[in-house]
């Protein structure tokens, strides 16, 4: 009843007892906390709500992702001609039917975008970047990823028009060579995150000029970027001490020079995965944990010459490590871990540790780990010298550890777990 | 909560171990569960072996319920998944159960989306086919990628068809009375081999497999099928006496088969029902001949009553002929 009478106008009076109540302007304010479901609801009520609803205003942030695949250009333009100056932030992540043409008239009526998503706009090309650069000189934040037919000619254009810009991902923009890369060093001096996964064609000299130019950058990915040497590394290192981020996974060429590198810049280092980085040895990480005293996640799968040498490096130099990945890292053994669970970091701070494919790995490294209150995940997949009464013991220790290995997760229940010793009920009466 | 999650993480891991498998080796020659239940390495439950892929029996539980659901969800928001993780959690889903009709109709868009190469799934089909060779919903997969094959890259060549010829009698040889597998053989004669010479062909290998199975009504049933086509296309062919004159030398040289395998083989029953067919296709061509059929039978049934040899099935088949013929051998 009483739904009725706010929504639904009483007898010949026009206008409903809402919006009596209720000025256009704070009906407007109250609009600006909903979302775009909520909004576009809220503009089928009434004419009246209708224009407030859809007031430029309320849309500043859109993120369109759970309507990927009906969004086609025309959405894009109208949406684009309702927003007008007001949007800041659109994501049109995995819209794969946008069009370059609606980007343009995107471009040319939001020209205050700030942060623009389109990874996966698989249909977009150099075309949209050269109305971006035209148009939308304050943009931010840009995210091309996956955009395959990108090329060298869009960078160029977005370091001619996007002086701002702090954050460009460009992964799998596979087309892409160091020419681009070098355009937005040159044209982008503020940049903060550099994300270009497998962008396979940089290489050492476009890294180096990207460090040189922007020396705030903060995270930086080339994963899989296989012709970078050590001298990208360094000449990185050298740049940018703010340096809190770095994927390096799957650049086969590296060597501990690098590491000494950044064990030596980098002091602010949060995080660091090297993946498949083999030639990586001990004397490297002994470097590293030398200085980065802040590093909390550290990926190093399958950096196979590394040895229980390097985790007693780590466990002394880096107090704040919470999540460790020691996957295929086949020099490992118990030792090591005892050094890992012994260290400052391991009591409070380790959340997260990988083991699998840890071959020398026994169940008294699972003992060592009791030590770790803060664990909550582990992975041990073909450890195959760890039992499951050696799991089940660490679990009684642990109760709300996630143990990842090929046993069927069917462990009695923690409360009763092995090693504490059962008494039948006569015997605990006595 | 605590263990589910354990639980999808489990069977994500087996699910890259396949895919690792899957992805390196094209040439699979066979899956299979292997009985493993009780767990005492902390080893991957996938067993690759000289291109043989196998999979521990206490591991189906958690795969088959992890693969189930994503797959479930993907069905509910299509194209939020990609093509990659359907190929995937489908593949898993039909080599555990592959009477899961969903999933193959989801393999066929992937197939129609140019995702998958109809001879990469037709290598799948035969993989499965030898876990499960009486498995309805792989034939039919097979059939449906065939027909697309032929439209866009037109009739196959005979090295092709014998291909699946073969195929269809490995099949029938791994599960017996395989229905499926005939009926399936039978589209492709009928489809892409319908002529003389094939079929004549047909009717060679087909003596060679009743006479190694001779309890299988339904390699019967196929060779009955080929023994009408061979009919019919005799009077495509030929004028018509001399196409019913072919065509009942071919019906007697099969009575003469038939009385050879009854001498062999005791109490089979299917090769009483073939009789009747040999003998109702007789009669069909030439009624006149009713009354030499007739004295023939009389003579056989006389003397299989005087040896006392399969009592059973001689009664059942003169009560045949009696409600059929209306032969009467009193």
């Amino acid at each position: 009843m009483v739904m009725t009478k706010i929504f639904r106008s009483n007898n010949n009076e026009d206008e409903a007892l809402i919006n009596r109540k209720l000025h256009k302007e704070l009906l407007l304010r109250i609009f600006s906390y909903l979302d775009v479901i909520s909004l576009c609801r809220c503009a089928q009520v009434s004419k009246s709500w209708n224009v407030l609803a859809l007031d430029g205003s309320n849309w500043q942030k859109v993120d369109l992702f759970n309507f990927q695949t009906d969004i086609e250009g025309p959405v894009v333009e109208n949406i684009s001609l309702r927003c007008g100056g007001f949007l800041k932030e659109l994501s049109l992540r995995g819209c794969k039917a946008v069009t370059d043409s609606a980007l343009r008239t995107f471009a040319q009526n939001c020209n205050n975008i700030e942060d623009l998503n389109l990874n996966d706009c698989k249909y977009l090309t150099d075309s949209t970047c050269a109305s971006l650069s035209k148009h939308c000189s304050k943009l931010t934040s840009l995210n091309i990823g996956s955009c395959i037919e990108i090329t060298d000619r869009s960078l160029e254009a977005l370091g001619e028009g996007c002086p701002h810009l702090e954050k460009l991902d460009i992964s799998y923009c596979e087309k892409v060579t160091p020419f681009g890369v070098v355009c937005i060093a040159q044209g982008c001096p503020k940049l903060r995150a550099f994300i270009a996964i497998l962008c396979y064609k940089i290489n050492d000299e476009a890294i180096s000029r990207l460090a040189k130019h922007c020396p705030n950058l903060e995270v930086v990915n080339l994963k899989a970027c296989c012709l970078i040497t050590d001298e990208a590394i360094i000449s990185l290192a050298e740049n940018c001490h703010n340096m809190k981020y770095i994927c390096l996974s799957n650049c086969t060429h590296l060597t501990d020079n690098s590491l000494v590198a950044l064990g030596q810049r980098c002091h602010k280092l949060r995080t660091l995965e090297v993946a498949r980085c083999s030639h990586f040895t001990d004397a490297g990480y002994q470097a590293l944990a030398r200085n980065c005293r802040y590093l909390e996640n550290l990926d190093l799968e399958e950096n196979t010459l590394i040895t229980d040498n390097a985790l007693a490096y780590l466990s002394m130099g880096c107090p704040k490590l919470q999540k460790l990945s020691l996957s295929h890292c086949e020099l490992i053994t118990d030792d090591g871990i005892r050094h890992l669970s012994s260290s400052a970091c391991a009591c409070d701070v380790l959340v997260s540790l990988d083991l699998d494919n840890c071959p020398l790995i026994t169940d008294s490294s699972l003992d060592h780990l009791a030590a770790c209150n803060k664990l909550q995940r582990i992975e041990l997949y073909d450890c195959q010298l760890i039992t499951r009464a050696g799991i089940r013991r660490l679990k009684s220790h642990l109760p709300d550890l996630k143990v990842h290995a090929y046993f069927a997760p069917t462990t009695p229940p923690p409360s009763q777990g092995v090693g504490r010793q059962r008494y039948c009920r006569c015997c605990s009466i006595v | 909560m605590d263990t589910s999650d354990e639980d999808t993480s489990l069977a994500k891991r087996i699910l890259r171990d396949l895919r690792i498998i899957f992805d390196r080796e094209t040439n699979l020659l066979e899956f299979d569960i292997v009985p493993v239940e009780d767990k005492t390495l902390n080893k991957s439950p996938v067993i690759f072996e000289d291109h043989r892929l196998g999979l521990e029996s206490w591991s189906i539980k958690y795969l088959y319920t992890y693969c189930y659901h994503e797959f479930l969800k993907t069905r509910s928001h299509r194209a939020r998944s990609d093509s990659a993780t359907i190929n995937e959690l489908t593949r898993t889903l039909l080599l555990i159960n592959p009477e899961l009709k969903t999933a193959w109709n989801c393999r066929k868009q992937l197939v129609i989306d140019k995702y998958l190469t109809i001879q990469d799934e037709l290598t799948f089909c035969q993989l499965l086919m030898r876990r499960r060779s009486k498995n309805m919903e792989n034939f039919t997969h097979r059939q449906w990628l065939i027909q697309m094959m032929v439209k866009t890259q037109g009739h196959p060549d005979t090295n092709f068809i014998n291909n699946e010829l073969e195929l269809c009698l490995e099949a029938a040889r791994r599960y017996q009375s395989n229905y499926y597998a005939w009926t399936y053989r039978r589209w492709v004669v009928q489809t892409y081999a319908y002529n003389l010479n094939a079929c004549l062909h047909e009717m060679a290998t087909s003596k060679a497999w009743i006479e190694r199975h001779i309890s299988d009504y339904s390699g019967f049933g196929y060779r009955q099928y080929i023994i009408v086509t061979i009919g019919s296309l005799y009077l495509d062919t030929q004028d018509k006496l001399l196409a019913y004159e072919d065509y009942e030398s071919i019906l007697v040289n099969e009575m003469d088969l038939i009385n050879d395998l009854l001498r062999i083989h005791c109490n089979r029953e299917s090769l009483y029902l073939h009789r009747r067919f040999v003998v109702s296709q007789l009669l069909s061509i030439d009624g006149s001949k009713d009354k030499e059929l007739y004295d023939r039978e009389k003579d056989f049934i006389i003397q299989y009553l005087q040896i006392g040899r399969d009592k059973l099935l001689i009664e059942r088949l003169i009560r045949w002929y009696q409600r059929f013929l209306n032969w009467n051998f009193t």
